[in-house]
């Protein structure tokens, strides 16, 4: 609460400096008041619009973000990812969280193709707040397991290999990959 | 215009604290709204209305509308009801956060709602006569969204927090909404309808009747416009009742904060509003004594203001931001002098 009263008064001095509007959406995402940081990071991302587009384009993430948290909005989420992708088309985050929204929903076809999409994009620079993107290998993720219901088995296999050998995966993923790995042993 | 108010009053001895429920009773979704009343032994209690949606509200170069474009209620999409619940609560009484809270039930007097804004709406909380009260606008009990405000006698301690009675105030001549009725705490019954010109309307609590209606009967009683002035000034836009009246001064004076809503389309005819408050002083006959110039709190397009206090030296406002959330501003009285006024 102290952070929050300290950018709060920051953000009184000063509500149309657009990184105070983030900090200030930060510190409500973290004590989970999603409404309130949603409004303080759509400020900042109008604000930066044409000034600093990484950034603008993670706090229309932040936005989504919030709403993902709260739940029971997926035309609200899908519409925000769209946006951020339409404003800034040479970023992965959007394209994988809508790969992961389809394939939630059993649509492994588009999702897929948002898998595909993003992996056009690695190695970009980290953006400055928490976007839940853990990292590039998340598309090579969405991508074996999707690709395994879609006729593409063989590349699905490579994949989880390939994941299986990499380094800096969560371990929540790996045991999954590691377990499809396996599970693909038996099957051979 | 003062285009915040909250900076005047930062810089100048007072301070800004946001309004807290958990978010695990509310999905993280928006507080805002809040109401306060200064119990006979200093305590501020306040109500802070939790509106169950989060509001999306494209304020700037309309480059990231929502799919539903520039303000959209995110209400859950397989639930298109907006629900209000109000939330008591105990403040501090140095930092002004919450200290304690309590969601008012109001399940003894609830019926089946019928359409869908449900609950009552910006409340306000008071006493008269030594009883609690809540009074608000309620929308959801006949088909076509006809409104009324309520006056709700509130039973609360540390175990129960509980909506005891809900009279329903019915008007005559009949209209099909009444809203944003402010209690004047030192005249028990009493609400300022309207402000420009003034209409004061006394409620009778002892008149009583029953209405049917398709899911229940409501409790009603009536009122009567005991006060109306005809001296309209000229303003852009209506003033609407926002905090309740207190009793300013020592000269018998009165104050409130009042709102006026101006509406406007974007290109592509998308609705938008910008809503603006302003202080207005009464005399003891209820002349308009000063009119503040319009002011916002903290800048944004949607804020609203639903409770005042003066305490000691300062005024004590308490606002919604957008909807999303809620705050409390501390503002040394000596500052009213330096903001703009109408009469100046």
């Amino acid at each position: 609460m102290n952070n929050l009263k300290r950018i709060l008064n920051t953000y009184v001095n000063d509500p149309l400096d657009p990184y105070i509007n983030a900090r200030l959406g930060e510190e409500y995402e973290i004590i989970g008041q999603g409404a309130a940081a949603l409004s303080y990071f759509l400020r900042a991302a109008e604000l930066l619009h044409d000034k600093d587009p990484e950034f603008a384009y993670c706090c229309i993430l932040k936005t989504w973000k919030q709403l993902n948290t709260t739940t029971r909005r997926p035309n609200f989420e899908v519409g925000q990812l769209q946006t951020a992708i339409a404003y800034l088309p040479q970023r992965p985050e959007a394209y994988l969280h809508l790969s992961i929204h389809y394939s939630n929903k059993q649509e492994w076809k588009t999702s897929y193709m948002y898998a595909c999409l993003g992996l056009l994009y690695q190695n970009k620079r980290s953006l400055p707040y928490n976007v839940d993107y853990p990292g590039d290998y998340m598309l090579l993720f969405q991508k074996a397991f999707t690709g395994w219901y879609i006729g593409q088995r063989e590349e699905s296999n490579e994949l989880w290999c390939k994941l299986s050998n990499m380094e800096n995966i969560q371990p929540q993923h790996m045991d999954i990959i590691k377990n499809n790995v396996k599970s693909l042993e038996n099957i051979s | 215009m003062i285009d915040n108010l909250a900076k005047i009053a930062i810089n100048n001895g007072g301070f800004i604290s946001p309004l807290i429920i958990p978010s695990k009773h509310t999905d993280g979704t928006g507080l805002c709204n809040v109401s306060l009343f200064e119990e006979e032994n200093g305590d501020i209690i306040a109500n802070i209305r939790h509106v169950h949606y989060t509001l999306y509200h494209s304020e700037f170069n309309q480059k990231f509308n929502c799919v539903w474009g520039c303000l959209a209620y995110l209400n859950p999409e397989d639930d298109i009801r907006l629900l209000t619940g109000n939330y008591l609560c105990k403040l501090n009484p140095n930092t002004l956060e919450v200290d304690t809270y309590q969601k008012i039930d109001t399940s003894k007097n609830d019926i089946k709602p019928i359409w869908n804004f449900h609950g009552l709406e910006d409340v306000r909380v008071f006493r008269w006569d030594n009883t609690l009260y809540t009074s608000g606008v309620r929308r959801d009990v006949k088909p076509n969204g006809e409104g009324r405000m309520e006056l709700c006698e509130i039973e609360w301690d540390k175990k129960v927090c509980i909506e005891k009675t809900r009279d329903r105030i019915e008007v005559n001549p009949h209209t099909y909404l009444e809203k944003n009725w402010v209690p004047i705490f030192d005249m028990p019954y009493h609400f300022v309808r309207w402000s420009n010109p003034l209409e004061i309307v006394k409620i009778n609590p002892e008149d009583k009747s029953k209405e049917k209606v398709q899911n229940g009967e409501l409790d009603i009683i009536s009122c009567e416009t005991v006060i109306h002035k005809d001296n309209k000034i000229k303003l852009p836009f209506g003033l609407r009742g926002s905090s309740p009246v207190i009793p300013f001064g020592d000269d018998g004076d009165r104050m409130c904060i009042t709102h006026e809503t101006h509406f406007f389309h974007h290109p592509g005819l998308k609705k938008d509003a910008h809503y603006y408050h302003r202080f207005i002083i009464w005399d003891k006959d209820w002349n308009v004594k000063s009119l503040s110039k319009s002011f916002k709190f903290m800048g944004a397009m949607i804020e609203f203001c639903c409770g005042l206090l003066v305490k000691d030296d300062n005024l004590i406002m308490s606002f919604g931001y957008q909807d999303n959330a809620a705050y409390i501003l501390k503002m040394p009285t000596s500052l009213l002098s330096e903001l703009e006024w109408e009469d100046d």
